[in-house]
């Protein structure tokens, strides 16, 4: 007998994470990818446990280093993600993962239009190696990538701070700065914290993010 | 002979209002709306409506969804609702879509009885099928406007409305309506065509590739049942909505001819 559920969608409406990771030369120094991997495998452990019966968490990582920019897992439910670690090698090519970015968030097959408003968490190390001005412009110029959330962390004294805080785009928003594996897991818990609470609401179009931790005290 | 799964599109045409006019067909009406899960544990009235009316005109059928951060939601709604009534009342044959979304706009403005606009904002989406079978549907704001046709040799034609994603939309209310409505027209004076509109809450739901078959299936399950419980049962189906973590307002409202109207 034809009853509703043959015409209605039998998955929660998801909630993508895009998470941008520098894999660059410089990362694999003073243990950066370590904790960076580590982070995102705890990350996507704790969307996994989540009830995905309002939300469905979804999680995917771009790369960029060696290879240019790459999906290095696609989007996927966090409850079904299994984490492969990366390897940090070559240059910086933030721009082509920008746009990378910019086409997975566009693309209405991967993202239908019933999904939340999507998270996207930059993590870099040092400067851009092309060109990403253009690629960062049209990416909160675009329709769905300007309704993202955003997160940026850059790690150690050289992350290149004015590139992480036009990737936000809100001067009233603050780049976070971690100096050590331990800071990294702070900004990934809050990013953490603030995703589940918007799977979590009523309403997660319309959850705010959560408050920035001060990763130099490490509260959070 | 065309394959039936790559049917054509549905005409556009206008037909010149009251001019080679047929047999009268018999439009028929059914819709509902519920408070949403989270309306119900909040102790929040439904923040959607949905009303339809026969007038000398023709047919009216109207959902609206209250913008849910707005304090008069409800109110807005509903006023949207009796604004397209009120607007379809003025409408004559020559009326263009563009009149006659301005005169809902007026009208509904007019309606709120001056409380402030922008507290009652609200989508509108509607049908209106006169009697000389021109048959307008579209509206301002997201959720879902399709047109089908009752033999399935069409393909369905979904509005395309500017609802915006994520959440946003546009509506009465908010500023944007003269760039925001999208109103398509058609040429049903066979009567063939068919109707169906429904709020976010449900729209974001449903398999866009099952339309058709979602439009046979309301009708041929609903259509045959007494006023009194095709309400009560497509409530019930409402309220029974099988999609996870669905807490919106829900609303679902449908049109299609069926026989004759004796003259």
């Amino acid at each position: 007998m034809t009853t509703l559920s043959d015409f209605t969608i039998a998955t929660p409406r998801p909630l993508p994470v895009i998470v941008l990771a520098d894999i660059s030369g410089s990362m694999s120094e003073n243990g950066k990818i370590d904790s960076l991997n580590h982070a995102l495998d705890e990350m996507i452990k704790s969307f996994a446990t989540e009830a995905q019966d309002r939300a469905e968490i979804q999680v995917s990582v771009i790369t960029f280093g060696k290879a240019g920019a790459q999906i290095h897992s696609e989007l996927t439910p966090a409850s079904k993600a299994a984490w492969s670690p990366m390897q940090a090698d070559g240059g910086t090519p933030l721009g082509a993962a920008i746009s990378l970015a910019t086409s997975l968030v566009e693309d209405r097959q991967r993202i239908p239009g019933r999904a939340y408003r999507p998270a996207i968490v930059l993590v870099s190390d040092g400067q851009p190696t092309d060109e990403w001005k253009e690629p960062v412009k049209r990416l909160l110029a675009s329709e769905r990538g300007s309704r993202a959330d955003r997160f940026a962390l850059g790690i150690g004294d050289d992350a290149d701070k004015a590139m992480l805080a036009a990737f936000l785009g809100d001067p009233a928003k603050a780049v976070l700065q971690a100096s050590d594996a331990r800071q990294v897991q702070t900004f990934f818990r809050w990013v953490t914290m603030s995703v589940t609470s918007r799977s979590r609401s009523a309403t997660p179009n319309a959850a705010p993010i959560q408050p920035p931790p001060d990763l130099a005290r490490d509260t959070f | 002979m065309r394959h039936p799964s790559n049917p054509p599109p549905i005409s556009h045409a206008t037909p010149s209002d009251g001019s080679c006019r047929l047999a009268r067909p018999r439009v028929r009406t059914i819709g509902a709306s519920i408070p949403g899960p989270r309306h119900v544990r909040e102790g929040r009235a439904n923040q959607d409506a949905w009303a339809s009316c026969r007038l000398p005109q023709g047919v009216v059928l109207v959902v609206s969804d209250g913008v849910g951060s707005c304090r008069y939601a409800e109110i807005g709604s509903r006023a949207a609702c009796r604004a397209v009534r009120d607007a379809v009342q003025l409408m004559k044959p020559e009326t263009s879509p563009t009149e006659l979304t301005e005169r809902i706009t007026a009208a509904w403005n007019s309606r709120l009885e001056r409380r402030n606009p922008t507290e009652c904002a609200s989508t509108c989406l509607f049908s209106v099928r006169t009697h000389g079978g021109r048959l307008l549907v579209g509206g301002l704001g997201d959720g879902l406007a399709v047109v089908t046709s009752s033999d399935g040799t069409t393909e369905p034609r979904v509005i395309p409305l500017r609802g915006g994603e994520f959440g946003e939309t546009v509506a009465l209310g908010d500023g944007r309506e003269s760039r925001g409505w999208v109103v398509e027209e058609f040429d049903d004076r066979a009567g063939q065509l068919r109707t169906l509109l429904a709020s976010d809450g449900v729209s974001q739901d449903l398999s866009q590739d099952r339309l058709q078959a979602f439009h046979d299936w309301l009708i041929a399950t609903f259509g045959k049942l007494s006023t009194r419980r095709w309400r009560a049962s497509l409530r019930r189906q409402l309220q029974a909505w099988p999609t996870p973590g669905a807490t919106d307002d829900r609303t679902l409202a449908f049109m299609w001819t069926g026989g004759e109207v004796a003259t």
